[in-house]
């Protein structure tokens, strides 16, 4: 296998350094209650965009 | 009686199919011609690949449908339009030709009064050698046997996994000029989920390969969301997740040439490179269907219905010329030909006036930019709307035609990153406006309210629903038509 980092050093560097999410953060996007909560959060956004969207 | 003939039963051509025959009723005919017999719920296919769904599940016969709905369907590939009739045909006509086992070749001539051009794209794997599942070196999700067909190949490069192989896997566009880097961007994580899941991920190397210029561009210029008091960007959101799962990523990559085993590619910056795979999936560029138009002396007029990649012309400003000159107002309100007054695109099938994204070329002259994507949500809203205005002409009423620009349109993305009810995990974006308006919104050309992104197990949820609510709105179940669409 050929290695790949030195073809795109500039990304590679990048995403080594992108903010890495906290525990509490992987233990909230899999937590069923808080789950459930933004569940809510993301129809009643996708239901604005898509009030926002139809004809004129 | 009025005639509307419907060419394409995807997204946007089953949407006003239905919609169309709900609202006009039986003193009128709603004609499809489409050439696959069965209905596919393409964002689903997905899961597909990576073998957590039946193929059987995205898809379900159109013929039984459109019998129980009084729509007339013909299983066939629209070849020509003759939108002013002739040889005969005293209105507009359409040659199409049949794909089914008995008849399969022969051809039938359609008349129309109202025609809506919703045959999506092509999906163009001859753009790159050795690109796709007929050349097989790599595979591709973009059809229901596709996806099926990746998830075998998966299933055997997982297994060799297990026998302690090291192997790469490399997910992405086949192409500089791809659209739905969205869809690439899902299977990687759900691929990713797979193989930890299998416990196989300790011997698997996962690579992101490209056509966009930076991670998050998603052929829509990147989006910028507000997350806890700051504006963030969706490369800085996506690197992250990048970085959570270990996928390593090479953008602004045009794959040139596909071998067994090895992708050949350049980059923005002129340089070229080999990459070895064990194991790929790589969409295709799309184009639109080779369809041809001739007026009614037989003179050959496609390149004034469509554009050079087959996409059907439509009222967009294409001569906006370079990037700087770019604006909201080149984009298509209304979806009609310039030239026909009775015929409009929806979908995919509408030829966009320019790219989304920052338009590049590398220094070898090579295209590298994302296509504009049209997905589900866009593609179903405008075929809604063109229904709308063709019902309000058949019924005499002598009203403007209606109007749903994607620069006043929103989109929800909801990109699958591994599949579970407990384990499960999704990027949840919404965009509003798809196309963004520097105008109405000075800082991030979009509205910072309606654009958003975020991670986690709700989004699963919210896919799995999707699934469920856009296959009973297709089967025209009950209360279907209040589903938005
Ligand atoms: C793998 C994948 C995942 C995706 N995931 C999402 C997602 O999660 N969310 C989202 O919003 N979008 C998603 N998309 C994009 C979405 O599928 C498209 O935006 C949508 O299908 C476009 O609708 P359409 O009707 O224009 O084209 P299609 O749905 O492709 O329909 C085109 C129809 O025209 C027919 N046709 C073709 N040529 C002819 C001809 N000559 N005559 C007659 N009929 C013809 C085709 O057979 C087909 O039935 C995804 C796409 C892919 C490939």
């Amino acid at each position: 296998m050929n290695e790949v980092l030195e073809f795109d050093p500039g990304i590679m560097e990048r995403i080594a350094v992108a903010p890495l999410p906290t525990k509490k953060t992987l233990k909230a996007r899999k937590n069923v209650f808080v789950q459930l909560w933004r569940l809510i959060g993301i129809n009643i956004r996708m239901l604005k965009v898509i009030a926002a969207s139809h004809h004129r | 009686m009025a005639r509307l003939l419907i060419l394409g039963a995807g997204v946007a051509g089953h949407t006003a199919a239905l919609h169309a025959k709900r609202i006009l009723g039986k003193n009128h005919e709603v004609i499809v011609v489409s050439p696959n017999s069965q209905w596919n719920w393409i964002p689903s296919n997905i899961w597909v690949g990576v073998g957590k769904m039946k193929q059987e599940k995205v898809l379900f016969p159109l013929a039984p449908l459109y019998q129980r709905k009084k729509i007339e369907f013909h299983q066939g590939l629209a070849t020509a339009v003759y939108p002013e009739g002739g040889n005969g045909h005293e209105s507009p006509y359409v040659v199409a030709e049949s794909t089914m086992e008995e008849t399969k070749g022969q051809t039938v001539e359609i008349e129309y009064d109202y025609l809506i051009n919703c045959t999506g794209p092509k999906l163009n794997f001859a753009a790159t050698e050795g690109l796709g599942p007929d050349a097989g070196n790599t595979v591709s999700v973009c059809t229901a046997s596709h996806a099926h067909e990746a998830n075998e190949h998966l299933q055997k490069a997982i297994e060799s996994c297990r026998q302690g192989k090291k192997l790469r896997f490399v997910v992405g566009t086949g192409h500089g000029t791809c659209t739905c880097e969205g869809a690439a961007f899902e299977y990687t994580f759900n691929l990713e989920h797979v193989l930890r899941e299998e416990g196989v991920r300790d011997n698997a190397e996962v690579y992101y390969l490209t056509n966009e210029a930076e991670l998050g561009d998603f052929g829509v210029g990147g989006m910028t969301f507000t997350q806890q008091g700051f504006q963030t960007t969706s490369r800085l959101w996506t690197e992250s997740l990048y970085r959570e799962r270990g996928v390593q990523a090479i953008v602004g990559a045009h794959c040139s040439k596909i071998e067994p085993g090895v992708i050949h590619y350049e980059q923005l910056d002129g340089s070229t490179h080999e990459l070895e795979f064990d194991f790929a999936m790589l969409l295709p560029p799309f184009k639109g269907a080779d369809m041809k138009a001739f007026d009614k002396k037989g003179k050959d007029i496609t390149d004034e219905v469509f554009n050079p990649a087959g996409f059907m012309k439509v009222d967009a400003n294409y001569g906006a010329g370079a990037y700087e000159n770019w604006t909201a107002d080149d984009w298509p309100k209304t979806y009609q030909s310039p030239k026909y007054d009775n015929m409009f695109a929806a979908g995919i099938a509408f030829a966009p006036p320019h790219q989304i994204s920052v338009p590049r070329t590398s220094p070898n002259g090579t295209v590298i930019t994302p296509a504009p994507p049209r997905t589900g949500m866009p593609s179903g809203i405008i075929a809604k709307t063109v229904v709308l205005t063709v019902v309000d002409r058949i019924k005499g009423k002598n009203k403007p035609a209606y109007s749903s620009p994607m620069t006043g349109m929103g989109a929800a993305c909801i990109a699958s990153a591994g599949m579970g009810l407990f384990k499960g995990s999704a990027a949840s974006m919404t965009m509003h406006p798809v196309v963004p308006d520097w105008q109405a919104h000075p800082n991030t050309g979009r509205d910072e309210k309606g654009t958003s992104g975020e991670i986690g197990l709700a989004g699963h949820w919210m896919k799995h629903l999707l699934h469920i609510l856009f296959l009973h709105k297709a089967k025209a179940r009950i209360l279907w038509w209040m589903i938005p669409e």
